[in-house]
């Protein structure tokens, strides 16, 4: 099973970049423990989104070897629309995320280049 | 040793997203080692255990350390803030007993920085240089 069952949607891809799309759903087991007072998407999940949305959009196998920086600037929550801008070379994935269109995180990720192309 | 209702009064996690077992050793300000065992019956256990979520439950100890160091009452929420330069070298099985290394490198108003890593049986699973983690204090508190 997925950590997050929220549905991730490919909107467009042009050689090494894509656009894909979540909404992320109310009923995320995470919002469950994370947290009580305030449902919060967690940090990991947006990366997790990002990879989910890589082996869509390039139709291949994402398995994270590294995040070599992270930055998330708001916080993220139910019903939220996620849009993330791909940008894949070599082992190299870099995603800028937009929730409801602000910019919500900006990643840059290493994957293992074992994954099936 | 800090078991689960410490780290329920320090944590604003709960489950399924608390992902610290027990603490085994602190030094507020300074460094904690904490323990998360994997199971097969978490509920996103498939192919294997969610790399993200070990750096997630090493994450929640570092949480651990600042609610120690910081703020002893806890905290409504833990914001991640950002993090650099974390590796996954190998992954925890079912049975693994994950060792969260968490060094405090200096805290400045809610924010906190913190270095370490994570280790099953003295194996080197991640590593993290960096992670930076918002901690707003509780309305009223």
């Amino acid at each position: 099973m997925n950590l997050t069952r929220s549905e991730v949607r490919v909107l467009a891809v042009d050689g090494a970049k894509a656009a894909v799309t979540m909404r992320v759903r109310e009923d995320e087991l995470v919002f469950e423990g994370h947290y009580p007072a305030q449902a919060v998407f967690p940090g990991v999940c947006v990366v997790d989104f990002v990879c989910r949305g890589a082996a869509a959009a390039f139709d291949r196998e994402v398995v994270l070897s590294a995040i070599e920086s992270a930055q998330f600037r708001t916080a993220i929550g139910p019903g939220d629309d996620l849009e993330a801008e791909l940008t894949w070379q070599d082992d190299r994935l870099a995603a800028v995320v937009a929730a409801n269109g602000n910019q919500a995180a900006k990643l840059r990720l290493r994957v293992d280049p074992r994954g099936r192309s | 040793m800090i078991g689960q209702a410490g780290i329920r009064r320090l944590l604003p996690h709960r489950y399924p997203m608390l992902l610290v077992d027990r603490v085994r050793a602190a030094e507020p300000g300074a460094r904690l080692v904490a323990e998360k065992a994997v199971t097969a019956a978490e509920p996103w256990f498939g192919d294997g255990y969610p790399r993200v979520l070990v750096a997630e439950s090493w994450a929640q100890s570092a949480g651990v350390l600042a609610a120690l160091s910081i703020e002893d009452s806890g905290f409504d929420v833990v914001l991640l803030g950002g993090m650099k330069g974390v590796e996954f070298l190998a992954d925890p099985a079912p049975g693994d007993v994950v060792e969260h290394h968490v060094r405090l490198v200096r805290a400045a108003g809610e924010s906190v920085l913190f270095e370490g890593h994570s280790e099953v049986r003295g194996k080197t699973l991640m590593k993290v240089a960096s992670m930076t983690m918002a901690l707003p204090r509780k309305a009223g508190g």
